[in-house]
């Protein structure tokens, strides 16, 4: 059965239908919410509660975009809401301590703390170029997805994307 | 002035430069960067830098990996199965029921679909058990009651463009017409709302507000026969 047909199911009554999208998307939608936040607990509140509100809305659901578009959508705008009430944005000097790439093989442990800072790094972008470059690049999407899903043109979303590859180059100078 | 229009140049750029690095371009796209590469030293560098920046940053960051359970904890947070989801013929029936009522007590105008669908509805049980019941209450609307005691002749409709309120409606002709809800006039004060949906909503315990609404307005033509096809049934 399809994600669309499961919809389908699930606008029909058929809560079997309804968990089989929670099974196959909440991992997807913490990930987004986890790349947004940088925060695992709040990632978990984010995911739940995006399918509170599209179980609690899935009547006024249309179809006109596919669920993943839909819930996707419902994450986001849960997260610029926690960013816009929590004051963003973290200083990546606080999200992660800054030191310099270190060249040669990574051991284990640098790989982690490149990886931490690649993290904060894309946790302090701006709302839209954030969530524009996780999409793209952590979940997948193309771009005429992120323009559904955030609410912006495509020719948009390709800008946002670009201003935050020359931002993180910016903070990760040392990264080669 | 050179550098201003280099400057435009390259801001216009931008979103093909965008679409190239992300690996989503189109032909049409890979050509523009492609000409404005060869003429801006500018936009080369940054693009044989951030090339392979991005192949780096793709290798090097970590993952998000997925607490455990977490599928059973969203399921948990849903209502429970009992309440969780009503099946839609059965939402539409319900509604059917409800709106009949209020229909044949008020001769309401019913909105659904794309505009407005005047329902005639000449008799209904409720209505016709409150005429052999509860006569004082023929009293409190001699034209709704006779409507519904007369099945031959159709119901008052509202003017067009001014649904009656349920407000205006007498309570126990309300509370007749309505017998799912409990004191409706109070439960009107407590919701607030006069409009039709919000004292549907009042009456379906465990639901989200939002969700009998929005069915409500975003019925299909479809669903709307449905609805009128079971007012039909009703009748008969």
């Amino acid at each position: 059965m399809t994600t669309q047909e499961s919809l389908a199911r699930a606008r029909a009554g058929d809560a079997a239908a309804f968990e089989g999208i929670v099974r196959e998307w909440s991992g997807k939608i913490y990930g987004l919410a986890f790349r947004m936040t940088g925060d695992p607990d709040a990632s978990e509140e984010i995911a739940q509660e995006t399918f509170v509100r599209a179980h609690a809305g899935i009547h006024s659901f249309r179809g006109e975009a596919s669920v993943g578009t839909w819930l996707y959508r419902i994450a986001a705008n849960l997260c610029f809401a926690r960013s816009a009430s929590a004051g963003r944005t973290v200083p990546i000097e606080e999200a992660a301590e800054i030191r310099a790439f270190s060249p040669g093989p990574e051991t284990l442990t640098e790989a982690r703390e490149i990886g931490a800072r690649i993290g904060a790094a894309v946790a302090a972008l701006p709302d839209r170029e954030r969530a524009v470059f996780v999409l793209r690049e952590f979940e997948g999407r193309s771009h005429a997805e992120i323009a559904g899903i955030l609410g912006m043109a495509e020719n948009t979303a390709k800008v946002h994307y670009f201003h935050a590859v020359r931002a993180l180059r910016r903070r990760l100078e040392d990264l080669r | 002035m050179t550098n201003e229009k280099h400057y435009e140049s390259c801001a216009k750029i931008e979103e093909a430069l965008g679409a190239v690095l992300s690996g989503d371009a189109s032909p049409a796209e890979r050509a523009r960067v492609e000409a404005h590469l060869s003429s801006c030293p500018v936009c080369r560098a940054t693009f044989t830098d951030f090339a392979p920046f991005l192949a780096r940053l793709r290798k090097s960051a970590q993952s998000s990996p997925v607490p455990d359970g977490l599928a059973e904890r969203v399921l948990a947070r849903l209502p429970t199965p009992a309440s969780r989801v009503v099946p839609f013929p059965r939402r539409i029936r319900w509604a059917a029921g409800a709106l009949a009522g209020l229909a044949a007590a008020a001769g309401f105008v019913l909105i659904v679909g794309r505009g407005p669908v005047p329902m005639r509805v000449p008799s209904h049980e409720p209505i016709a058990t409150l005429s052999q019941a509860a006569p004082e209450a023929q009293s409190a609307s001699p034209a709704a009651v006779s409507s519904a005691t007369a099945p031959s002749e159709p119901p008052p409709r509202a003017a067009p463009g001014a649904p009656r309120r349920l407000s205006s409606i007498p309570p126990d002709l309300l509370a007749e017409a309505v017998p799912e809800i409990d004191n409706p006039m109070e439960r009107l004060a407590e919701i607030g709302s006069e409009g039709i949906e919000g004292e549907i909503l009042a009456s379906i315990p465990a639901t989200d507000p939002g969700d009998m609404t929005n069915m409500i307005e975003n019925l299909t033509d479809r669903e709307a026969e449905e609805v009128l096809a079971e007012l039909q049934k009703m009748e008969g």
